[in-house]
């Protein structure tokens, strides 16, 4: 029994040594607990805080967040602000998705969306919605994020280029609104803000590429928003880019064929958003000097706007009309400043044309043309209705009047427009008028008057009279003389001549006796000649007579 | 106390087919089947120990990880075994959600806290009511098996359900530790050796 005990324990001892091949299980148990508990740990990124306006389609634990449909991470809880301006959304991130949470990066809540451009979002109806991760490129590290309202129309690594357009209005553009390049749509309006000085809207866009490469910097933009109706002389013309820029409006683009340009415009590059296209004609120009004209007369009819030619080809246009009063003088006149645009005026012997002008040495160019007679008066544009424009011509006859006091803007003189001018005249006359000596006049024609009395009642003019008298006694005498001396004998020769001239005249008249003698001598000898003419002719038939006699005897 | 025991009177019992014989006769295998005798489970306590040590590691995992994932309309969330609970509960299937929480939740920490006791109690040689604790083991060695419902429920559902787009049905991570909790806790059971309760009793 005592061996069999000894056995029994030796055995229980080797056994004790044997154990450790077993122990290997709980060993293998927790490397395999561990690595679990590991794996997630290492895939765990980041907890972050997103701040939301509401809550709507998150679920705490639920909500995914996504980038392009991967899944890096979930909405682990929600909670309202403290100050009820939104929620913050906390989300654990997956570790993959830590280098893209940066300051470029942008969130938003994916949710079924209706708008003018379409649905989208459809399959968050089913899935529930979901929380958009966009990274942008590069950016520092960042932790908290607020997310977008509305989701970006372009996401961040969209191949494109951004660019930014000005304008004076919005007109009907939406986020998402298309752009188009020759009717097809390559580019999208990502948002809009005003300026920061409220003066203007700035108006984010997206051109995809390819296309983006279609944008230089002399490329002008235009609202090809809803349908355009314009009447001309040329017939009534209907414009309209497409369909769904009727309802959604849109932005269209063309780069005028110029030469030397080969660099597209850079990211971000701003440019103007023209009202419509025939705007862009008018604004070819971007070098803009403003001058300022005053004018005395009634402007009505010169809007904002209006053109300012020069010899009829348009130089400019009118950028304010306004009445200024002066309150000491109660004079009003109405300064007019217009841009001009040297651009459309070609220097001859040059080939560029005005942009190599600066404003000085347009001022300097203008201002000789001032001195030479430039002037500026307005001028009727449309008979119809009535519309006013600026014409610039040369006058040199003109008179050089500059008005402003304020040097702000450079001046142009005026004169009067065509109807202005005819009152302009008649002032001139009456003026003239007004300013002829009539004082003077009358005061030599006093002293003219005074003048010829004194020569009237000078002795010397009243002896010659006298002197004059006499001799006019002694002509007169002199006639008498003539007239008793020489009367009687012309009297006689008188009536004989009388009578003569009328002897002549009765002998002559119609009824005289010798004029009808005369007439029936004349008749008698026609008669005589007759008879002869036929005596002649019957004797050259008939020679014979000359020795029987007339129807004589030979005949029978 | 002074109980007849098989050990007392020198029998063994042969593990595979029960025949009980006087020990040393058969000479080292058992007379009816040839297996080797042992009077006691050999190194019962250390194995028991090491498997429920490794299946409480298991536990962790088994309820932390989502067990299945039902992928309904392209959209399924992962459960836990608790939040599996949570959700039948939420839908008023209580009798289903007590069912699923006494055979996958409580019964395996039952298991292993009884066994923790019994192996302790061996261990540290309590004399303490040895019927009672022989007759709890017993009910855990039944009862245990029966945690493998919800594994048995996994594998036959992701075998059914399997309708592409409309739904399927994944296993988690999850389930696997929680095949191995079951497993385990069997297998520590297994190599328990109840009578070792008696020895404690019959040294006192």
């Amino acid at each position: 029994m005592g061996l069999k005990e000894e056995q029994v324990a030796e055995v229980v001892i080797a056994k004790i040594r044997g154990m450790s091949s077993v122990w290997l299980l709980p060993i293998v148990a927790a490397l395999i607990g561990l690595w679990l508990i590991y794996d997630p740990l290492s895939k765990q990124g980041p907890t972050i805080p997103i701040t939301l306006m509401t809550a709507e389609g998150i679920v705490e634990g639920k909500t995914k967040l996504k980038l392009k449909n991967v899944e890096i991470g979930v909405v682990e809880s929600v909670a309202v602000k403290e100050d009820l301006q939104g929620v913050v959304l906390t989300a654990s991130m997956s570790k993959q998705a830590e280098p893209f949470l940066t300051d470029t990066t942008r969130v938003w809540v994916v949710l079924p969306r209706l708008s003018a451009k379409g649905v989208s979002g459809l399959g968050t109806l089913v899935s529930g919605a979901f929380i958009e991760v966009d990274p942008g490129p590069g950016g520092a590290a960042k932790r908290d994020f607020a997310a977008l309202e509305t989701p970006p129309v372009v996401k961040a690594n969209t191949p494109g280029r951004e660019f930014v357009l000005k304008a004076k209005r919005l007109g009907s553009l939406l986020n998402g609104s298309p752009i188009y390049f020759r009717g097809i749509m390559v580019g999208e309006v990502l948002g809009y803000d005003l300026s920061e000085d409220r003066s203007e809207v700035s108006i984010r866009i997206f051109i995809h590429a390819p296309n983006h490469l279609l944008v230089f910097d002399n490329t002008r933009f235009w609202n090809a928003s809803g349908v355009r109706i314009s009447a001309g002389a040329d017939g009534m013309k209907l414009e309209m880019e497409s369909l769904q820029s009727l309802v959604v409006g849109g932005v269209a683009f063309e780069t005028p064929q110029t030469l030397g340009l080969a660099e597209p415009s850079k990211e971000g590059a701003a440019f103007i958003l023209y009202q419509s296209e025939d705007e862009i004609q008018e604004a070819q120009y971007t070098r803009r000097f403003p001058w300022i004209m005053y004018f005395d007369g009634s402007v009505r009819g010169l809007a904002v706007g209006a053109p300012v030619e020069f010899k009829g080809l348009k130089v400019g246009v009118v950028k304010e009309v306004r009445l200024e009063f002066n309150r000491e003088t109660l004079v009003s006149r109405i300064p007019v400043l217009v841009e001009i645009t040297p651009e459309s005026i070609t220097v001859a012997g040059r080939d560029q044309m005005g942009p190599s002008l600066g404003y000085d040495q347009h001022k300097e160019a203008i201002n000789s043309l001032i001195d030479h007679g430039l002037r500026a008066r307005l001028k009727t544009g449309n008979l119809l209705t009535g519309k006013l424009l600026v014409d610039m011509g040369m006058h040199p006859g003109a008179e050089k009047v500059f008005r402003g006091k304020d040097g702000r803007y450079p001046e142009i003189p005026t004169i009067p427009s065509s109807i202005d001018e005819i009152y302009g005249n008649l002032t001139a006359v009456l003026s003239k008028i007004e300013r002829l000596p009539l004082n003077e006049l009358a005061k030599g024609l006093v002293e003219t008057v005074e003048g010829l009395n004194r020569i009237v009642n000078n002795p010397k003019l009243i002896h010659a009279v006298e002197t004059l008298d006499e001799t006019m006694v002694t002509l007169n005498r002199l006639v008498a003389k003539v007239d008793k001396d020489m009367s009687p004998a012309a009297t006689q020769t008188l009536k004989e001549a009388h009578l003569a001239l009328k002897a002549v005249r009765e002998a002559v008249s119609s009824d005289s006796a010798l004029r009808y003698d005369a007439e029936t001598m004349l008749q008698e000898l026609a008669a005589a000649a007759r008879s002869i003419r036929l005596l002649a002719e019957y004797l050259e038939s008939n020679p014979n007579a000359l020795i029987y006699g007339k129807g004589g005897r030979g005949e029978r | 106390m002074n109980r007849m025991t098989a050990r007392k009177m020198s029998l063994d019992a042969c593990h595979v087919c029960d025949l009980v014989m006087e020990g040393g006769s058969s000479g080292g295998g058992c007379l009816r089947c040839g297996s080797r005798l042992h009077r006691r489970k050999p190194d019962s306590i250390s194995r028991a120990w090491a498997l429920l040590i490794a299946a409480v590691i298991f536990y962790l995992p088994a309820n932390l990880y989502p067990i299945m994932t039902v992928i309904s309309f392209g959209k399924g969330e992962p459960d836990t075994i608790i939040s599996g609970v949570g959700h039948l509960f939420d839908a008023g299937q209580w009798p289903i959600a007590a069912l699923v929480f006494f055979a996958s939740v409580l019964a395996p920490v039952l298991k292993i806290t009884i066994l923790a006791f019994l192996l302790a109690s061996v261990q540290f040689k309590w004399s303490w009511r040895p019927k009672e604790r022989t007759v709890i083991f017993r009910i855990t060695e039944i009862f245990g098996r029966w945690s493998m419902i919800d594994i048995f429920m996994i594998s036959i559902l992701i075998a059914l359900v399997k309708l592409d787009a409309v739904a399927t049905v994944e296993a988690g991570p999850g389930a696997t530790a929680f095949a191995a909790v079951v497993i385990l806790t069997m297998f520590s059971a297994m190599c328990f050796d109840p009578r070792l309760i008696w020895d404690n009793a019959e040294i006192e």
